[in-house]
């Protein structure tokens, strides 16, 4: 093993550092009501909290410092949420940071890392509140795709194939991968959609063949080389992370000069396998025509496996003269900072993050398919009542006789009368549906009262809203007036 | 479709006969003086003519008819093909030649081929200087199949996986494909040469939003061999300006709403293809055949040709045939000693091809070239990297270094010095006038001042002429009249620019695409000033070319003759939209920038203004000038007014007689709709309006500033009060 001379690696430094960020949620109007303390990173998903996938996902994987960002006004209720619930994840050192409401509306993720930049002393792993990993997707997949890496990636982001359309959920991006080495080149930082896409000529020499897909979401999943933080310090126009910092590591890859100058800054050690070779006992200078190139360090070259390696098949094994200055030329060029962003694309099962309303919805269905099979009984559930077993019922909820639930989440201490049909909706705690309403296709908030006879569908409403008796409404958001000023 | 029709479609499928066009000119210039005497298509590659490579790549695809559409040195070719063993009875081949000296391009021959229908159906069409052993005909089937599913699938690519940097992919010349991973569809293509370098290429977002995933691939070679329907010659006489296939027909195709036409690719992952597009792939084909990628095409095996060759360890090929080689001579890897060849004592040939019946004589030195037949090397001359043409006589003691091209018959030496990339020829240069003729005596009777450092020497007895580095990329096309060429080059003016075709030579090593990015705009968001790169290229030896930009002297030239022009205009009262026209012309022949227009009429038309400073007179005189000559201001303008407020003031600041009037200007052009307010806001926002053009008028822009604060108050209340009645 070779260590940085300077550095010593303590068992306390951990191989990972965790940051949740969480934000408003303004897409999820009128889930959210920051005034009623309604926050988007304790919002149910699947009747748990959905910050919780998050911090089970990095349990799971044995990461166990977590730095949790999150706004000023925020931070009393997730700190509550989190000791009181400390004992489902007891392993898990979070840390709750919190950043002043005014500027956290302005600032952009990289601003926040960069903020708590001194927090963090290894490699991060940086991912929103709101995502949910699917059960076919550990955590440790993506670390060892970090880990294993030949090249020791600067970044390692998550990309989620997007599978069937989901209503109102994320668009996805234009990117280029290079697929045989999973490196992710080009991110799409120009959505408008009159101007054609450009593609650096540069990177098509440094990866000749580039994928470009529509098909990929990013989700917001990124584990990056400690290295990054340093970059952040250094380039404090650098504000989102998707927008800019991911292009433009993306673009140090094939920008030679971009690299010369901000390389030194995220692979400080790069030259570490050359210096161990110069104090070996072994070993002899490279002879000196090689010395006229600094920047070709033929050691690099059996740990760089560069794209130029002539991968078509005609490429002659006793090379002649001009075909062996032709391969070499390339081979030898990739200077001292080898940067690469890998990604892992994940294709099955379904993972998003629940940031827009549709993503939400989905996401709690998503839970119905893997958690329920067995019929769901209870002591508040009336034997007259049905409840599919796809359907989810939290403690002391009480369903009254001649009720259907079917596919449905339902939350905590919720009062559903008589004679009533919920189908394919999420009804957070406390919710009263009195007798005879119809329920379909809804999102209805914590402390909401249904009257008798309401027919909803496709409906989202917010926190303590009262839907009349015998009241109908069809694929409304249901809030408080005065709201409407904060709409997104 | 009806069952029925697919069985008739079938039945028909099976009678049709595969017919391939081979395009036998090449349409460029880059062989000469190679090309003088023989056409590009029979310049022998491993000791075979090309175009015979290509009917072996046809034969072994199944074709049975094959149209040679030939232009320059037609008789050759022709006789070629009827010797050629193709043409026997036995062989199974039709071989048409096509003579059609009118055509200049790749399209004309596609107009020509309409216009004599002789095309029956999905045919094959290379260029005859193709080396491949791909089975095309899996290819063709490929097409068809295609084709019954979805009728405006018209084209078939047949493109190569490699690198992006490989031998046979030379850089100044290559493409770029985008295609669907799924059906291989080219949803876009894109030419890149060297120079220009291109920093980008621009995708679409069309077409990606028609295909969810598509790849770009730089790392395809274009073999040259496309699969067509009879739609493709049809499409080339409605579309008469498409020349070139790829850079107009393909792009064409794939950009026009309106044809709805689809055009594929077949990328081949085994198997070998390439063209020989120019001398730099030329060499690398001659190294893909001796290295044995291209067989059963080899050298000892089934050479085109017909010749016999004894396979060595090392991929040495001795021809069987009467060679005479010295005891004492060294054959290093890779090389082919063609049939009666004799190396003498000592000689030493190393990664070469020799043709039929050459001399090398004792002592000499021959690395990396290609000498093709009956060529005499005498003793101890050294030759690396070049391309020695047939009959040459090379006398004792020469020196040839690489790069050059040494044409048919020509005489060299003895102690000839050639440098790096010179073309020499027997026949003098055709676009050389007189005085450089004289120069060629000089050459004759010895030196020449070639580049500073070395001098090149043609020797004693030498009967050659040197040909300019550049000419060739505008002299006509394989022999061609050079007129009619230019004619006919202007479309593809940049792949056949010098600066292009430098790295198209043989031995040219010096363009890197990737490392040799000395752009500083990748800085760009760093710093918005970012500079263009420099104009001066640099050769591969490191002399730079010199850049011919037009000087100060046609500045000022044009300056007086559009004040003229404007004297003229006022004195015979034209129209200002005859000057505007005229000053348009004036523009485009002494190439300035329209800033410099703008100067010069805004300055003659405050210079039309009379009277004395600050006068009552100056100050009526001013709306009339400005209301006769108002439209050729606005004309002008167009969208800049901030411009024109910034040259106005400038005009103003410097001349003193009418630093005072500025403001009166100022409310002229405003009258004359010429600027609005919006526009004065945003002149005297700008910061060049209070910097200085000299420290003298520093005081004076400042003065103009000012003023114009003051008029924009005035306007400003101007427009308020009309606002005001508009409302009541």
């Amino acid at each position: 093993m070779l260590f940085p001379s300077d550095g010593v690696i303590s068992s306390k430094t951990p191989e990972f550092h965790a940051v949740i960020l969480a934000g408003y949620g303004n897409n999820l109007d009128p889930l959210v009501d920051d005034e009623k303390g309604v926050h988007k990173a304790l919002l149910p998903i699947g009747n748990q909290p959905m910050v919780s996938y998050a911090l089970q996902w990095l349990e799971e994987a044995r990461v166990f410092d977590v730095l949790f960002i999150t706004p000023q006004s925020h931070k009393v209720a997730i700190q509550h949420h989190l000791s009181s619930q400390n004992s489902s994840w007891p392993s898990l050192r979070v840390e709750l940071e919190s950043v002043d409401d005014e500027e956290a509306e302005s600032l952009g993720a990289a601003d926040l890392l960069r903020m708590f930049a001194d927090r963090i002393q290894s490699d991060a792993i940086v991912l929103p509140c709101d995502f949910v990993p699917p059960p076919s997707l550990p955590l440790n997949l993506l670390l060892n795709a970090h880990r294993v890496d030949v090249e020791d990636p600067v970044m390692t982001a998550l990309l989620v194939e997007t599978g069937e359309e989901v209503k109102d959920g994320p668009v996805p991006t234009l990117m280029g991968l290079h697929a045989q080495s999973n490196t992710l080149l080009f991110v799409d930082d120009n959505a408008d959609p009159e101007d054609d896409v450009a593609l650096r000529m540069n990177m098509l020499w440094r990866y000749p063949r580039v994928k470009m897909t529509n098909r990929l979401t990013d989700s917001h999943v990124y584990v990056f080389r400690r290295s990054v933080f340093d970059l952040l310090q250094q380039k404090d126009e650098i504000s989102s992370v998707r927008e800019q910092l991911v292009p433009f590591l993306c673009k140090l890859q094939y920008q030679p000069r971009r690299r010369e100058k901000y390389g030194p800054i995220i692979s400080p050690n790069a030259n570490m396998q050359e210096l161990a070779l110069e104090h070996s006992t072994t070993y002899t200078p490279p002879p000196s025509q090689r010395n006229h190139a600094s920047r070709e360090k033929p050691i690099h070259k059996s740990v760089v496996s560069t794209p130029f390696t002539q991968s078509g098949a005609s490429t002659p094994p006793g090379e002649s003269v001009p075909a062996s200055q032709a391969a070499e030329e390339p081979e030898g060029s990739p200077s001292d900072y080898p940067i690469r962003c890998n990604v892992v694309v994940h294709k099955d099962g379904y993972a998003a993050r629940a940031n827009t309303l549709g993503t939400y919805f989905e996401l709690n269905r998503q839970c119905l398919r893997t958690t329920a099979t067995a019929p769901v009984t209870g002591e508040g559930i009336d034997g007259k009542a049905q409840v599919s077993p796809d359907s989810l019922v939290g403690a002391s909820t009480r369903i009254a006789e001649r009720t259907t639930v079917k596919k449905c989440v339902i939350g905590k201490h919720c009062l559903i009368g008589k004679n009533v049909r919920i189908s394919g909706s999420v009804l957070m705690d406390h919710v009263e549906v009195q007798d005879g309403a119809k329920i379909e296709n809804c999102i209805i908030s914590s402390n909401c009262r249904i009257g008798k006879n309401a027919s909803l569908r496709d409906c989202q409403l917010q926190t303590g809203w009262v839907v009349d008796d015998e009241a109908s409404h069809k694929g409304e958001r249901l809030k408080r007036f005065e709201a409407y000023g904060d709409d997104d | 479709m009806p069952p029925k029709d697919t069985q008739k479609d079938k039945t028909s499928e099976e009678e049709e006969v595969l017919q391939a066009v081979v395009l036998a000119d090449s349409f460029n210039t880059r062989f000469k003086p190679l090309t003088l005497n023989t056409p590009r298509c029979l310049l022998p590659i491993c000791n075979v003519p090309m175009l015979l490579w290509t009917f072996e790549s046809l034969a072994l695809a199944g074709v049975e008819e094959i149209f040679v559409f030939c232009n320059a040195h037609s008789d050759q070719i022709k006789e070629a093909i009827q010797t050629s063993r193709f043409a026997q009875p036995a062989a199974g081949l039709r071989i048409v030649p096509v003579v059609s000296p009118r055509t200049m391009s790749v399209g004309d021959a596609m107009r020509e081929l309409d216009e004599k229908q002789l095309i029956s159906s999905d045919f094959i069409l290379v260029a005859g200087d193709v080396v491949s052993n791909l089975q095309i005909d899996r290819v063709v089937r490929e097409h068809k199949e295609r084709r019954r599913k979805n009728k405006d699938a018209i084209m078939t690519m047949v493109v190569k996986r490699s690198g992006a940097f490989h031998r046979t992919r030379p850089v100044g010349d290559t493409s770029v494909f985008v295609l669907d991973p799924e059906t291989s569809e080219c949803v876009h293509y894109e030419p890149i040469l060297a120079e220009p370098r291109r920093r980008n290429i621009l995708l679409p977002r069309e077409v990606l939003e028609k295909h969810a995933e598509v790849e770009v691939r730089n790392d395809l070679i274009d073999c040259a061999i496309d699969v067509c329907s009879v739609d493709v010659p049809v499409l080339f006489s409605e579309n008469f300006d498409y020349q070139d296939l790829r850079r107009d027909f393909v792009h064409g195709v794939l950009t026009s709403d309106l044809l709805g036409k689809s055009i594929y690719c077949h990328v081949v992952e085994q198997g070998y293809a390439a063209r020989v597009r120019d001398t730099k792939s030329y060499a690398a084909v001659s190294k893909d055949i001796i290295s044995r990628w291209t067989y059963p095409l080899v050298p000892g095996d089934n050479l085109p040709g017909g010749d016999e060759y004894e396979y060595r360890r090392g991929n040495r090929y001795i021809s069987k045939d009467n060679v005479m080689m010295s005891r004492t001579c060294t054959i290093g890897n890779d090389t082919i000693l063609g049939p009666s060849t004799r190396i003498h004592d000592n000689a030493r040939i190393e990664n070469s091809v020799i043709g039929p019946r050459c001399s090398i004589g004792p002592g000499t030195i021959i690395r990396d070239s290609f000498i093709w037949n009956d060529a005499y090397v005498e003793g101890s001359c050294v030759i690396e990297g070049c391309i020695i043409g047939q009959s040459v006589h090379i006398g004792t003691g020469s020196v040839v270094r690489k790069g050059c091209l040494i044409g048919d018959g020509t005489r060299l030496g003895p102690k000839a010095n050639v440098v790096e990339f010179k073309r020499i020829s027997r026949e003098k240069p055709e676009d050389e006038d007189e005085e450089e003729g004289d120069e060629e005596k000089h050459e004759l009777n010895g030196l020449v001042n070639g580049l500073a450092d070395t001098v090149l020497e043609l020797g004693e007895h030498a009967e050659a002429y040197v040909w300019p580095d550049t000419v060739g990329a505008d002299v006509g096309a394989d022999g061609r009249s050079s007129s009619a060429a230019r004619d006919a080059d202007s479309e593809d003016e940049e792949t056949e620019a010098w600066g292009n075709l430098k790295h198209l030579r043989m031995g040219d090593e010096g363009f890197d695409p990737y490392f040799s990015d000395t752009d500083s705009s990748e800085e760009e968001e760093e710093s918005s000033l970012a500079s263009p790169a420099s104009g001066v290229l640099l050769t591969p030896g490191g002399h730079p070319i010199p850049d011919f930009t037009l000087g100060p002297r046609s500045s000022a030239n044009f300056r007086s003759e559009c004040i003229s022009s404007l004297e003229r205009a006022l004195a015979e009262g034209h129209t200002v939209d005859d000057a505007a026209i005229e000053l348009k012309t004036l523009r485009m022949a002494s190439n300035v920038t329209m800033t410099e227009v703008r100067e010069v009429v805004v300055e003659f038309v405050v210079g039309l203004v009379k009277g004395d400073p600050g006068s009552a007179v100056q100050k009526n005189n001013i709306t009339p000038v400005v209301e006769r000559w108002a439209g050729l201001i606005i004309n002008l303008v167009a969208s800049e007014r901030v411009e024109v407020l910034l040259l106005l003031q400038k005009t103003c600041a410097r001349l003193p007689n009418y630093l005072s009037a500025f403001k009166f200007f100022l409310y002229a052009f405003y009258n004359e709709d010429i600027v609005d307010s919006l526009s004065i806001r945003a002149w005297l926002k700008d910061p060049r309006s209070r910097e200085g053009v000299g420290k003298a008028s520093e005081g004076n822009m400042e003065v103009c500033w000012k003023q114009g604060v003051q008029t924009l108050a005035v306007i400003e209340a101007d427009e308020e009060d009309s606002e005001d009645e508009d409302d009541e």
